[in-house]
């Protein structure tokens, strides 16, 4: 079933509520977007989705997401990065975001150089924690983020060692990072997405 | 020029004055289908006015000067429409251009002024009237006080007669022959509806209720019940029905205008035509209670003055006390008293007193010569009297029968 | 010079208008969506001769001040310097700049921006050809292309022009009813499901007695522009997931 925004769905009461897409107005709930309703059923609930032509949502980024970015440059107490995608989605524009000194490391967080941490150019995944004046503050303070993809001094896609080195597998010299450890079982959608990225990149 | 950041308003005044209008009451004590307290003066030159509706103050300037018509329209004078914020520092460009259009649309598109009897020579020569409306404060409803101020400033204006003879143009001086009055068909006024939560309403904005609105309506209208312009924003639930009952009041408002602004030139063009009255600013500024002044004093009454302090050191007399007046000046601004003229000189005069005796109280003097502080005259008997009193101050020469103007310049302002 | 006939009657009932339209018609309405691939959204609209182009970017990151509340709606109208018989070249002309200031306001009523807080939505808008009804030519076309950029709105907000001649209310006003002296305009752009009035602008002057007439000559008008606006988007809709 097609529909246009502004179209009335149903009732709004405690078996039927507005998912994506929809909007609640006194007690209906009406389409927000011009596409397919979609009416995802469970036990007690059906939940009515709007999904926008061309499958495209637009999407901003919310603090807990998490994303995958480019630094832009290193400045002494925090580095600059543009978001490029949130989860899955590449994002046409990027948005601005800073990662702070103090949120790069969980562990000793006060000794950190931020030029062994990252270089600009880097692909990194972090966690959005908050909003700043210059753009969104992100956080690498865990295992699971940090660089992903960098290349060396010499222009050559390096390989992930440890937790803070990464090497060039043809100069065979060692550089430090903060190194994101992505999890083995989702070990191939790490790749793929890191193949995706590389495309851009 | 940079521009100030525009106050934000706490939500908690923002939800105080939501569930207040639901009640019908706001913040000043008005229902919402109250206007404000409307002055309007004018000034020395003819179309020269200030309109103060509340707090909210706009002065109209209108000039001159002999200029080409439009190619389209040869026939006919010409009208500019300026409108000047920068002393409201906080609007942005586009505010201003939401005023000047919605003025110029009233004004202009609606044919209120006749054109075609500023034209002088067809084709070549016609009088092109500037108008310069400056908001001296901005307190909310702009539109409207802007209006009132332009067709106060129109039907006040005189501009010179004017003969043509062979080609040339004569402009008559005013002494020489009567300046001519513009014509004016009908009078149109923009009144301003603010909305909040879906269809409660109120008039007459105030700035704060400005800010928080979730829309407004703004409809300009005469007295033959022509709407001129409407002008709708906002996200509030305006329906056709809303729209046309608003004009009804828009309509009733404009009808009052129409009245006091021809009320209040009709006056100022008879105190011009009487020998010695006064006219122009300069008086406005004095008067307390006039568009011009800021002051506008208050008696407060009190009801009783008691004796209620620990302190010995404190010495207050009591019926100083009961004598002193309390005034209120601004919503938020009380004066006890009015203070005293300056007594610099009368320090030393003291210390040779205590010398003397040292009980003796300043103050206590004082009250010996005056029972009002208010009186003038007490005050310049005051100083004479110091100035016969110590003799290092000969060179003040004050005499007893001040004019009371040279009293207002030795004491501190007084307001009248 | 002005006096054309702007309102023929051959018969008593059914006077005729410049272009030979009825009263309450509204001219020909063409739409289309989705006309530049570089946009987020996009869409042309024609209506009558009066042709317009608008492009959706967003939402996205603002450079400086945003809102932490909702997303600052960002809009510019432009009038082409081709678009009228004789050339035009004020670039930021008042005119303009109100009718930029009044869709921003439409607009911001109209999306729902508390879902994008500290971003922003840039709505571009240009006439290539104005031939009367620009501000309600402009209202439908931003509409649709917000609807193609998949950016939440209350409803497919349109826009109808109307007029008062001859003591006969008319919709749909074209470039020489516009021009012509004493010819009062008005200008209603809605929500149609509730009847709710975004934005209204009228010029010259109307009777009270006569507004009811002409708001709803407006307002049909509006019913009308919405019905095509309607099937389009949905062909548009249909054709993508094929």
């Amino acid at each position: 079933m097609f529909c246009v925004p502004g179209d009335r769905l149903c009732v709004a009461d405690d078996k039927n509520l507005g998912g994506r897409g929809t909007f609640l107005k006194g007690s209906y709930i009406y389409a927000a977007l011009a596409g397919k309703v979609n009416i995802i059923e469970n036990k007690d609930e059906n939940i009515f989705e709007v999904m926008p032509h061309g499958n495209f949502v637009r999407k901003i980024p919310q603090v807990g997401d998490v994303v995958t970015c480019q630094v832009e440059k290193i400045v002494s107490n925090q580095c600059k990065c543009l978001i490029k995608c949130i989860a899955d989605s590449v994002l046409k524009q990027p948005f601005k975001a800073i990662i702070r000194k103090e949120d790069v490391r969980a562990t000793d967080k006060d000794n950190v150089e931020l030029y062994t941490c990252f270089r600009p150019g880097d692909i990194i995944l972090a966690k959005i924690i908050g909003l700043s004046e210059s753009g969104y503050l992100l956080s690498t303070a865990s295992n699971e983020f940090g660089v992903v993809i960098a290349r060396s001094e010499n222009g050559v896609l390096m390989v992930p060692v440890s937790w803070t080195e990464m090497m060039c597998p043809e100069f065979k010299v060692k550089e430090t990072r903060k190194v994101a450890r992505i999890a083995i079982e989702s070990d191939s959608n790490a790749s793929t997405s890191s193949k995706q990225s590389n495309n851009n990149f | 020029m940079q521009r100030l950041k525009p106050k934000s308003i706490p939500s908690c005044n923002k939800n105080f004055i939501f569930t207040a209008v639901k009640d019908d009451k706001r913040i000043d004590g008005r229902s919402s289908k109250d206007f404000r307290k409307l002055s309007i003066g004018f000034g020395l030159d003819y179309g020269s006015s200030v309109v103060s509706l509340g707090d909210t103050r706009v002065m109209c300037n209108i000039t001159y000067q002999i200029a080409e018509p439009k190619a389209v329209k040869s026939c006919e004078g010409l009208l500019n429409i300026r409108v000047d914020l920068t002393a409201s520092m906080i609007h942005t460009y586009e505010k201003v251009v939401e005023i000047m259009r919605m003025i110029e649309k009233n004004v202009k598109d609606s044919r209120c002024l006749d054109l075609e009897s500023l034209c002088i020579i067809s084709g070549e020569k016609v009088y092109a009237l500037e108008t310069d409306i400056i908001v001296m404060n901005d307190d909310g409803n702009l539109p409207e006080c802007c209006s009132i101020a332009l067709l106060a400033s129109l039907s006040h204006f005189k501009r010179p007669d004017v003969s043509v003879v062979e080609d040339k143009i004569k402009i008559h001086s005013f002494d020489e022959r009567h300046p001519i009055p513009l014509n004016i068909l009908h009078y149109p006024f923009c009144t301003s509806f603010t909305f909040f939560d879906n269809s409660k309403f109120v008039c007459d904005p105030t700035q704060a209720e400005e800010q928080v609105c979730d829309g407004y309506l703004i409809v300009g209208s005469n007295i033959y019940r022509e709407i001129t312009t409407i002008h709708i924003s906002g996200k509030s639930a305006i329906t056709k029905d809303v729209v046309l009952n608003c004009c009804q009041l828009a309509i009733e408002r404009s009808k009052f205008l129409t009245n006091f602004v021809k009320l209040v030139v009709e006056q100022d063009l008879k105190k011009r035509s009487t020998e010695g009255a006064e006219i122009g600013y300069a008086p406005l500024i004095r008067e307390s209670s006039s568009v011009l002044c800021s002051y506008k004093k208050e008696e407060i009454e009190l009801q009783e003055v008691q004796e209620n302090y620990d302190d010995d050191d404190v010495i207050i007399d009591l019926e100083v006390a009961q004598n002193t007046k309390m005034y209120r000046y601004a919503s938020d601004t009380v004066g006890i008293g009015e203070g005293r003229g300056q007594n610099w000189d009368f320090i030393d005069e003291f210390q040779e007193n205590v010398e003397n005796d040292e009980n003796e109280d300043m103050y206590i003097e004082d009250e010996e010569t005056t029972n009002n502080e208010d009186e003038p005259d007490s005050k310049a008997k005051q100083f004479s009297k110091r100035s016969k009193n110590s003799n290092k101050y000969q060179e003040i020469t004050v005499e007893d029968d001040l004019s009371e103007e040279e009293v207002q310049i030795l004491n501190p302002p007084e307001f009248k | 010079m002005e006096s054309r006939i702007l309102l023929e009657s051959t018969s008593v009932k059914t006077p005729f208008r410049i272009d030979g339209r009825k009263p309450h018609e509204v001219r020909s309405l063409t739409c289309r969506l989705g006309v530049f691939q570089q946009a987020d959204g996009s869409s042309y609209v024609k209506l009558g001769n009066t042709q317009v182009l608008a492009t959706v970017y967003g939402p996205h990151d603002t450079r400086g001040k945003s809102n932490p509340e909702k997303s600052i709606i960002n809009c510019k109208f432009r009038l082409s310097t081709f678009s009228k018989s004789t050339r035009r070249n004020l670039h930021r002309d008042i005119r303009s700049i109100e009718i930029s200031n009044n869709l921003t306001q439409v607009f911001d009523s109209a999306i729902l921006t508390e879902l994008y807080p500290h971003s922003q939505i840039d709505i571009y808008l240009e006439v290539v050809q104005s031939d009367g009804s620009d501000y309600a030519a402009c209202i439908n076309a931003a509409s649709l292309a917000i609807i193609d950029a998949g950016i939440p709105i209350k409803d497919v907000v349109c826009a109808c022009s109307a007029g008062f001649i001859d003591n006969q209310p008319i919709t749909d006003i074209n470039a020489v009813e516009e021009s012509s002296n004493g010819t009062p305009i008005l200008t209603i752009g809605m929500l149609p499901k509730d009847k709710q009035i975004l934005s209204m602008e009228s010029s010259g002057g109307i009777h009270l007695d006569n507004l009811n007439d002409v708001m709803d000559a407006a307002i049909e008008g509006c019913k009308s522009v919405l019905f095509i606006m309607k099937q389009t988007i949905l062909n548009h809709i249909q054709e993508l997931k094929d």
